[in-house]
C-alpha cells in the first residue's frame, strides 16, 4: 500500500512536470499570438487534407462598434458585413475557393483575433472591407489600402540577438507587402474598370489589421459613408453586389499573375 | 664677377618660387576656410536668435493639417506668442493644430478636443494626452486616421528639434486607436513621404 502511494506520487509528479513543460513550451511556440485571444473558440481548420485556395474576408466593426455613420444613420458594420457575405457567395460559387468570415453575424472580435482568423486557418489572402469618413462631407472615392512598414523607428540594431530571432507581430506582414500591393493593384483596376468612383486610390498606411497577417493583406473602402451621395448608394443592394464583384474579379486578376509568377519561364 | 651675378640670379629665382608657393598656399587656405568662418558666423546668428524665441517673443511654427481634397498633409506657417519655453511651446503649437487651419486645408483633430498635456521624456519621447473628443467626435474613417495621427506627430517632430518620436494618449491612457484603425499604442516617428510642401 505504502509502495503504491510512493509510486502513485511520483507518476502524479512526473505528469504534472511533463504537462507543464508541454503548456510552457506552447506559449511560447505560438509565434506573435496575443495572449488575450489564445483561448479562443476559433477552430483550425486543416489545410494540409485539401489544397484549396483559402480567402478570410473580413467585415470591418460590428457589435457595439458601428464604424463611421453616414448622415441620415447609415452604419459603416452593416454595410461591410453586406458586401462580404456578398464576396463569400462570388468566390465560393465561381472560384470553388473556401471563404471564411472574422464574423458572420453583428459582433466585434477584436482588431487581433481578426487577423488570427487569416493566420490560423492558413489563408492565401486576407481581405478587410470598410467604408471611410471625412471631417469634409464632400469627401469621396474608394481606395485599397496595404501595409506600410516604414512607420516607426525599428532600428535592427539595437535589437537584442535573441529578440532577432523572434518574428514579432508588427514585423509578420513586412514579408509579404509586395504582393499585398499587387493585390491591391489588382483589385483597384477592377473596381476602375467600374464606374463606382472617380477616384480609387492605392495608399499604404500602419493599419493594425494587417501587420499581423502572414500573407497578402488589405483594407478596401468602398466609398465615404460620410457623404450623403455616397451614403445613398451604399443603401442600393445591387450597388453593394457590383461592389463585391468588381472585389472578386480583382482577386481573379491576382491568382492568375501570381501563378504566371510562380510557373518556370523558358 | 659674371658667376656671382649668375648666383645671385638663382637665388632670387628661389626667392620667387617659394613666394609664389607661399601665396598659392594663403589663397587655397583663404578660400577653404572662408565660408567654415561664415557658416559659423551664420549659426551663431542663427543660435542667437533661438536663443532670443526660446526667451519668449515669436516663433513661427509649420501647422500639419489636411489638404482640401483629403488625400495629403499640408503645412501652414503660425505664429506662437509665448513668454515660455520648449515643451510650453510644443503645447502652444499643438493648441493652433486644434484650432484647424486660418489659410487653406481642413481640420485633422475634432474642435472640441482639448489638449490635457505635453511632456518630453530624456529620449525625446514626447508624450501627448487629448481629451476624449479626440476620438468621440472623429469621423471614424480610415484615411482620415492616417493624416490625423501624422498631423500630430510631424507638427511636434517637424518644429521642436528636442521631439523625436510622439505617443498619443488619450484622458492620461495609453489609447488602441483614435478612430479604429492605426495602432497607437507605440510611438510614431515623422513622415514626410504623406506632405505636400507646395
Amino acid at each position: 500500500m505504502k509502495g503504491f502511494n510512493v509510486s502513485f506520487f511520483k507518476r502524479s509528479f512526473i505528469s504534472s512536470l511533463v504537462i507543464l513543460i508541454f503548456s510552457i513550451n506552447l506559449s511560447f511556440t505560438k509565434e506573435a499570438l496575443p495572449s488575450d485571444i489564445q483561448g479562443s473558440s476559433i477552430v483550425k481548420e486543416d489545410k494540409s487534407t485539401s489544397e484549396m485556395f483559402i480567402v478570410v474576408i473580413d467585415p470591418g466593426h460590428g457589435g457595439d462598434n458601428d464604424g463611421a455613420v453616414g448622415p441620415t444613420g447609415l452604419k459603416e458594420k452593416d454595410i461591410t458585413l453586406k458586401i462580404s457575405e456578398m464576396l463569400k457567395e462570388f468566390i465560393k460559387e465561381r472560384s470553388g475557393a473556401k471563404v471564411i468570415l472574422t464574423r458572420e453575424k453583428d459582433e466585434f472580435p477584436s482588431i487581433d483575433e481578426r487577423t488570427y482568423v487569416a493566420n490560423n486557418n492558413e489563408s492565401d489572402i486576407f481581405i478587410s472591407i470598410h467604408t471611410d469618413a471625412d471631417f469634409d462631407p464632400k469627401k469621396k472615392g474608394f481606395a485599397v489600402f496595404y501595409f506600410d512598414p516604414d512607420y516607426r523607428n525599428i532600428n535592427p540594431r539595437l535589437l537584442k540577438k535573441k529578440d532577432k530571432d523572434i518574428i514579432l507581430w508588427d514585423n509578420v506582414q513586412l514579408k509579404f507587402v509586395n504582393k499585398s500591393r499587387i493585390l491591391a493593384e489588382a483589385i483597384k483596376k477592377s473596381i476602375d474598370e467600374q464606374d463606382f468612383s472617380e477616384n480609387t486610390w492605392i495608399k499604404k498606411a500602419p493599419l493594425s489589421i494587417l501587420k499581423g497577417a502572414r500573407m497578402p493583406a488589405i483594407m478596401i473602402t468602398v466609398g465615404y459613408i460620410s457623404n450623403p451621395e455616397e451614403e445613398m448608394r451604399l443603401k442600393d443592394v445591387v450597388y453593394l453586389t457590383r461592389i463585391a464583384e468588381a472585389i472578386y474579379k480583382g482577386l481573379e486578376r491576382y491568382r492568375e499573375r501570381d501563378k504566371e509568377d510562380e510557373t518556370p519561364k523558358g | 664677377m659674371r658667376h656671382r651675378r649668375a648666383k645671385k640670379k638663382e637665388v632670387n629665382k628661389r626667392l620667387w618660387g617659394i613666394v609664389f608657393i607661399l601665396s598659392f598656399l594663403f589663397i587655397v587656405t583663404f578660400f577653404y576656410y572662408y565660408p567654415i568662418k561664415e557658416g559659423i558666423k551664420k549659426e551663431k546668428e542663427v543660435l542667437s536668435q533661438r536663443v532670443i524665441t526660446s526667451k519668449g517673443d515669436v516663433k513661427r511654427v509649420k501647422l500639419f493639417f489636411s489638404s482640401i481634397d483629403g488625400e495629403t498633409l499640408i503645412t501652414e506657417s503660425r505664429q506662437i506668442i509665448d513668454e515660455s519655453y520648449g515643451v510650453e511651446r510644443a503645447k502652444k503649437a499643438i493648441i493652433e493644430l486644434i484650432k484647424g487651419p486660418f489659410e487653406k486645408g481642413m481640420q485633422t483633430i475634432p474642435k472640441e478636443t482639448k489638449l490635457r498635456e505635453l511632456y518630453i521624456d530624456n529620449n525625446g519621447l514626447a508624450y501627448v494626452d487629448f481629451s476624449k473628443e479626440i476620438t468621440q467626435n472623429y469621423p471614424k474613417g480610415v484615411w482620415t486616421e492616417v493624416l490625423g495621427v501624422y498631423s500630430i506627430v510631424n507638427t511636434l517632430v517637424f518644429n521642436f528639434s528636442e521631439i523625436k518620436q510622439v505617443k498619443i494618449l488619450i484622458e492620461g491612457k495609453e489609447a488602441e486607436t483614435l478612430a479604429g484603425h492605426i495602432d497607437i499604442e507605440e510611438p510614431f516617428k515623422d513622415n514626410i513621404s504623406i506632405v505636400n510642401f507646395n
